[in-house]
């Protein structure tokens, strides 16, 4: 999306526009609902449903360009992930045990078994991580935000988070050589 | 992203890796909740915008008020000065001299403040304790400075001056006469007549001679009797 085009949009979206707001959660939704699906949070939908309202409330101060708002939209699903942890941690719930449906499914049946593979093996190798280490790996590479703004997000410091992102990395390595997997 | 120090191979892994993520990972949500979602959003967002429009409003026009009540606020400071000094002087503290000065001014004496000239006095005692060359001093600065306090402080000057010449004096006159007893001066006259060991004829002429000592009472005294006859003459 060029920059005029973002803008436009941005401004559109503050003044109320459906559209405006169907094309932003048509975009940041599915990768926001796969952050928290992957960070085991609680009631994913709920709580993306809470991050787009929060978006919707403090879209004013937003000032900025596409990356940005990305960024800003993550942190924002970050502290809510974190919220809704310790809400359930309070309350606990029942989770449903409802799979993650990817977008890029296959047509053939091959390829979606291929895919469905590949999917709980990634959420296998992330179930060995670290609740730090998969936030940093996931924010850097699902959210793409710099070293900088995941560690705003995530309320660290810049190398903090390069020791987690390696640390993170290196766990994943030793798990798909242990295991002998091909993704 | 980058491994920082992985090797290749270990790299192309965990790209692959990352790569199998950013197709796993994100997922479609329930067509419901954007349905749903998105009219609240758009509504949200609207109203969030005419609340901050209607505040970022407010404080344009909250702005001239605000200036208004500190413009009045200092001006109740300002008028509380003189309540608070008249409170101070009803209770009993002497106010300083420019302040009762204004309130003169405006035709109001304040009560139990001390008169003019017992604060002139005041003023200038209180060097005139260290000496004459002080009280002088005084009565000079008072006079340059203050015209209304001049007259009364270079009056209690002058008094305190005298008084000083007075002490000197009579210190100095004492000490000449009645306190240098080792070489009086009728005892050094007598000296060449005192030959037959009567008693000295410095015995009471100390204070006296100064002043009393004539020639007639000096001539009739004859050697033996000479403190005798000298006092019986003298009375």
């Amino acid at each position: 999306m060029s920059p005029e085009r973002f803008t436009s949009l941005l401004v559109a979206a503050r003044e109320g526009s459906e559209a405006a707001w169907q094309e932003l959660y048509n975009s940041l939704a599915p990768i926001v609902l796969g952050y928290l699906r992957a960070n085991s949070a609680p009631d994913p939908e709920d709580v993306l449903g809470e991050v787009f309202l929060q978006v919707a409330r403090d879209i004013n101060r937003f000032d900025g360009e596409e990356p940005g708002f990305r960024s800003w939209v993550f942190t924002i699903a970050h502290h809510r992930l974190i919220d809704a942890r310790r809400h359930s941690a309070r309350r606990p719930v029942e989770l449903s045990a409802e799979p993650p449906e990817p977008i890029g499914r296959a047509d053939d049946a091959a390829e979606e078994a291929l895919a469905k593979i590949g999917t709980d093996e990634v959420k296998r190798v992330l179930g060995v991580l670290s609740d730090e280490q998969r936030a940093v790996l996931l924010l850097r590479v699902i959210g793409d935000l710099s070293i900088e703004d995941v560690a705003k997000a995530v309320g660290k410091r810049p190398g903090a988070v390069k020791a987690l992102q390696r640390r993170g990395l290196a766990a994943v390595k030793r798990e798909l050589t242990r295991k002998g997997v091909s993704l | 992203m980058s491994g920082d120090g992985a090797y290749e191979g270990e790299m192309n892994e965990v790209a692959l890796f990352e790569n199998a993520l950013r197709a796993a990972v994100p997922t479609r949500p329930d067509p419901a909740l954007g349905t749903t979602l998105v009219p609240r959003l758009a509504e949200v967002a609207r109203t969030a915008t005419i609340e901050a429009e209607t505040h970022a409003t407010r404080r344009r026009t909250s702005a001239p008020r605000s200036r208004l009540a500190l413009v009045a606020r200092v001006g109740v400071a300002v008028a509380l000065i003189p309540l608070v000094l008249a409170g101070l002087a009803f209770a009993g503290v002497t106010v300083p001299g420019p302040a009762r000065d204004a309130f003169n001014t405006v035709g109001i004496t304040l009560p139990n403040q001390p008169p003019k000239h017992s604060q002139a006095s005041n003023h200038s005692q209180g060097p005139s304790h260290a000496g004459t060359k002080g009280t002088t001093d005084t009565s000079t600065s008072d006079t340059t400075t203050s015209k209304g306090n001049s007259d009364a402080a270079h009056e209690h000057a002058l008094e305190q001056h005298s008084k000083a010449q007075g002490k000197a004096l009579g210190h100095d006159q004492g000490k000449a006469i009645g306190l240098n007893g080792s070489t009086p001066p009728g005892q050094a006259k007598d000296k060449g007549q005192d030959s037959g060991g009567g008693p000295p004829a410095h015995s009471n002429a100390g204070g006296n001679s100064a002043t009393h000592t004539t020639p007639q009472h000096t001539t009739p005294t004859t050697p033996g009797n000479g403190n005798g006859n000298a006092n019986g003459h003298s009375k």
